[in-house]
């Protein structure tokens, strides 16, 4: 008797452990009440996976979801996210790659893993290999120093790099180093990229008094701005922050640096154009979906809806770019 | 606002779902394989529909009760159900061979309910001065913290020192294999794609700890009889923790208590660390330190102890600054995001309120957790009477789930079965797997933080004798060096001696 209860105890947790294993990530469609909806024939009808190249909880993959969740209530069927993080989410992107071109798969193909990882690990696919739906939201980037700080601007900046005989910068990955180093160079001073892990590191050691500057994501900075810890001097952006139209831009300081990066979906290619075109519909409807602008919102992300094909010839233009960069740096 | 806090939590709309985040962290906590970090991370879509309070309290539950469920797999089956139990695994199914698995099991609980607790009155009294503290922390700080966590794998090498810093270099090498933490390149990687972001910690963890015990069961097996999994206890106190047990082990669970909420806001260190310095700071003022690794309650007494106490502690740079102390907290930043709100100073201004929610629900949490325990507890030692040939392969089919759950990966389990030959080599000629663990938790971080330092001080080493903390560190790592050694020194007299008496009557 006690056997028999034990083993039904045992068996209902092992289902548990198949379950987490195997469907943790339906719980976002599930809760939205989207059912399969066969309408023979028809494309879609049957669940859609949206393959996310980040671990969950993060933006990226908060981001997904909230994208998900648009597009079901177009087309119908659950929109489901699989997170396939790690290689700099280079594995997620080359899970799209591989994925079978039936249209029921797609997924995040955002600007690092695209057009920079390629030049400094070995990966199977280039800007040619995807069909893009377009992007999503567009990293804002911003050079900020410490609320008490004296620089009140970039030169300000490069002076107190001349006279201390150098200084650090921190910045987590890639684009940072092409701002701080583009800055380096163009003003012939010694400022150091010190590469963080996160951008939370990057605050701290800013905070800390362990660098003198940062060069940041927006979204990340929002709040520190908000409460005075952090003062932004320079957009790194092409034009002014929509949030700080006083704080002038890199080029307008002077300085020729920009860097922009966007995060795009895109499909394996060789999808039939039909079912293209019934995943773009519900693409573009999802912006104007306002459960979807509320949490973007409340992730503090900037939307921004570029054209798969203008995204494409974006990421051919910078893979190029960044092909030259690595070759003249040696790597 | 506190007590308003409280108030909330014990609403039962709101209690229903800190209960639910702690059963399921529990859950799969317990189940090998699963972690807490997993649960949190399949809850925080969840959280899109629920108030913060709900929302953040189920969370911060759930870690709470995954850290401690980790634990009883540990003391059951010898397999660390999360990586912050697998400094308890040793002592605590040590226990469990004598009979003593219920009370291992309740000083696990005992130690993990003080030690969130005094974290989370550290939170409310002095997070910000915490917080500040925890700023102080650059990378030449942090180098020499990691120098200083070097010295626990001697700590953790059991007999014979030289195996243990044997297995802690190997250790070391595996957490090379990835991406260099300043050029972004891979290093080690044979070009395989999934392994540029590394080896994962659980995947190491449950093959060389967990597995790899179990081949070691199975070549076992079949020289002894047919019999259960654990022996029975062999008096009633075995099953209890008791007054006495508690004279003997409250000091330690303060001490590491204070340690692991130290470590805790610290960013980026996390509750396996934590764990082991706990143990390891046990083992080192412990009256008895021969006992540990063969069931010593002051050695799960002080893991647990410290690794509960960073469920508490890592909200403390994060409701003050808005910088997750570990992982598990940067998915909470996640959910905080997803309600509205933004984590950082201006949390206090624009939603104080819900902070005090958090903290009376992380506090309640323990209360919860410790009463699902012991309504459970029977149960999961029953689990120690059934046949290890019924436990052994479900064990090892939630491994193999589990480690593909973590990132829908095959390759993971490819590595994990790797691993778990590894382990049992280096079990068969006693070579402590822990201390791989420990000098693969370190690695990637010593040699982040180091290169980092120097190129801040574009290669000058002042850069680790600036300021006074620096000072302070070296002194504790020189400390830390020094009782190692005398330790050494002592038991090699002692055992020289003991030979000489030996020989004495011979003459």
């Amino acid at each position: 008797m006690m056997k028999k209860k034990l083993a039904m105890v045992l068996s209902a947790a092992m289902l548990v452990g198949a379950l987490a294993g195997c469907g943790g990530t339906d719980s976002s469609s599930s809760s939205t009440g989207a059912k399969d909806t066969a309408k023979k024939g028809d494309f879609p009808t049957k669940t859609i996976t949206l393959i996310c190249n980040y671990g969950a909880g993060g933006g990226t993959d908060l981001a997904s979801r909230a994208l998900a969740s648009a597009m079901e209530k177009t087309l119908g069927v659950p929109v489901s996210v699989v997170n396939k993080p790690g290689g700099s989410a280079t594995i997620g992107v080359t899970e799209v790659l591989n994925a079978k071109a039936d249209g029921y798969t797609f997924g995040v193909c955002s600007y690092s893993p695209m057009v920079i990882a390629p030049h400094q690990m070995q990966v199977a696919y280039t800007p040619d290999s995807f069909d893009y739906l377009g992007t999503l939201s567009q990293y804002d980037y911003g050079v900020l120093v410490k609320g008490d700080s004296p620089y009140q601007d970039i030169d300000d900046l490069v002076e107190g790099a001349k006279a201390n005989g150098g200084l650090n910068m921190m910045g987590s990955g890639y684009p940072h180093p092409l701002v701080i180093e583009g800055l380096a160079e163009l003003t012939g001073t010694d400022i150091q990229f010190v590469n963080m892990n996160s951008s939370s590191e990057v605050v701290t050691g800013l905070l800390g008094g362990h660098c003198d500057a940062i060069s940041l994501v927006m979204s990340d900075a929002t709040s520190y701005i908000e409460s005075g810890e952090l003062r932004l001097i320079a957009s790194s952006n092409t034009e002014r922050l929509e949030d700080y139209p006083d704080v002038p831009t890199l080029q307008e300081q002077g300085y020729d640096l920009s860097v922009q990066s966007y995060m795009g979906l895109g499909l394996p290619k060789g999808v039939d154009p039909e079912r293209i075109a019934v995943l773009q519909d519900a693409f573009d409807k999802a912006f104007d979906d306002p459960d979807f602008q509320k949490t973007m919102e409340n992730l503090s992300i900037h939307v921004k809806h570029i054209s798969g094909e203008e995204f494409y010839e974006l990421l051919k233009t910078d893979y190029d770019f960044y092909a030259d960069y690595f070759a003249e740096k040696g790597e | 606002m506190l007590g308003q806090g409280f108030l909330t939590i014990l609403m039962p709309g709101n209690l229903i779902y800190l209960v639910g985040g702690v059963a399921l962290g529990l859950i799969m906590g317990a189940i090998p394989g699963l972690t807490a970090t997993m649960a949190i991370a399949l809850l925080v879509p969840l959280t899109l529909y629920l108030s913060p309070t709900q929302a953040i309290t189920m969370l911060l539950g759930a870690f709470n009760g995954g850290t401690f469920g980790g634990s009883i797999a540990a003391i059951l089956l010898a397999t660390p159900g999360t990586p912050a139990a697998s400094a308890t695994v040793g002592d605590g199914y040590a226990m469990a061979r004598q009979g003593k698995a219920g009370k291992a099991i309740k000083t696990a609980l005992v130690s993990s309910v003080f030690g969130c607790l005094t974290a989370c009155v550290l939170l409310v009294l002095i997070a910000e001065p915490v917080a500040q503290y925890a700023l102080q922390f650059g990378a030449a700080e942090y180098t020499i913290l990691m120098l200083f966590a070097l010295t626990i794998i001697a700590s953790a090498s059991g007999d014979s020192m030289v195996k243990g810093l044997m297995a802690g270099a190997v250790g070391l090498l595996f957490g090379v294999i990835g991406m260099d933490p300043v050029e972004t390149i891979p290093r080690l990687t044979f070009g395989a794609l999934k392994l540029s972001s590394g080896i994962d910690i659980v995947t190491m963890l449950i093959g060389s700890l967990a597995l790899s015990e179990i081949l070691v069961q199975i070549e076992s097996f079949h020289k002894r009889k047919q019999g259960a999994l654990l022996p029975p206890p062999s008096c009633p106190d075995d099953d209890k923790f008791t007054r006495k047990d508690f004279k003997r082990t409250w000091k330690t669970m303060l001490r590491s208590a204070l340690l692991g909420s130290g470590i805790g806001a610290l960013p980026g260190l996390g509750s396996s660390l934590a764990a082991w310095v706990g143990y390891d700071a046990a083992k080192r003022a412990s009256k008895h330190p021969e006992e540990f690794g063969k069931g010593s309650i002051e050695g799960i007494a002080g893991a647990e102890a410290a690794n509960n106490a960073v469920c508490g502690s890592n909200m403390i740079p994060l409701l003050t600054l808005g910088i997750p102390g570990d992982v598990v907290a940067a998915l909470i930043i996640g959910a905080f995001m997803l309600q509205g709100l933004t984590p950082g100073p201006m949390i206090f201004r624009e939603a104080a309120q819900d902070v005090y929610n958090i903290y009376a629900g992380v506090m309640v949490s323990n209360i919860v957790m410790a009463i699902i325990t012991l309504l459970t507890v029977k149960l999961f030692t029953k689990i120690s009477k059934l046949q290890p040939n019924v436990v052994l392969p479900c064990v090892c089919m939630f491994c193999i789930v589990g480690v593909y759950a973590l990132n829908s990966s095959l390759f993971d389990v490819g590595i994990m079965l790797a691993f778990a030959v590894i382990g049992y080599f280096l079990q068969k000629f006693h070579f402590p797997p822990a201390c791989m663990l420990v000098g693969f938790i370190l690695s990637p971080m010593l040699e982040k933080y180091f290169r980092t330092a120097m190129q801040m001080s574009r290669g000058s080493v002042s850069i680790f004798f600036k300021n006074p903390l620096d000072w302070v560190l070296w002194v504790i790592t020189a400390v830390s060096l020094f009782t190692i050694l005398r330790g050494k020194y002592k038991r090699y007299k002692a055992a020289k001696a003991a030979e000489k008496a030996a020989e004495a009557p011979a003459e």
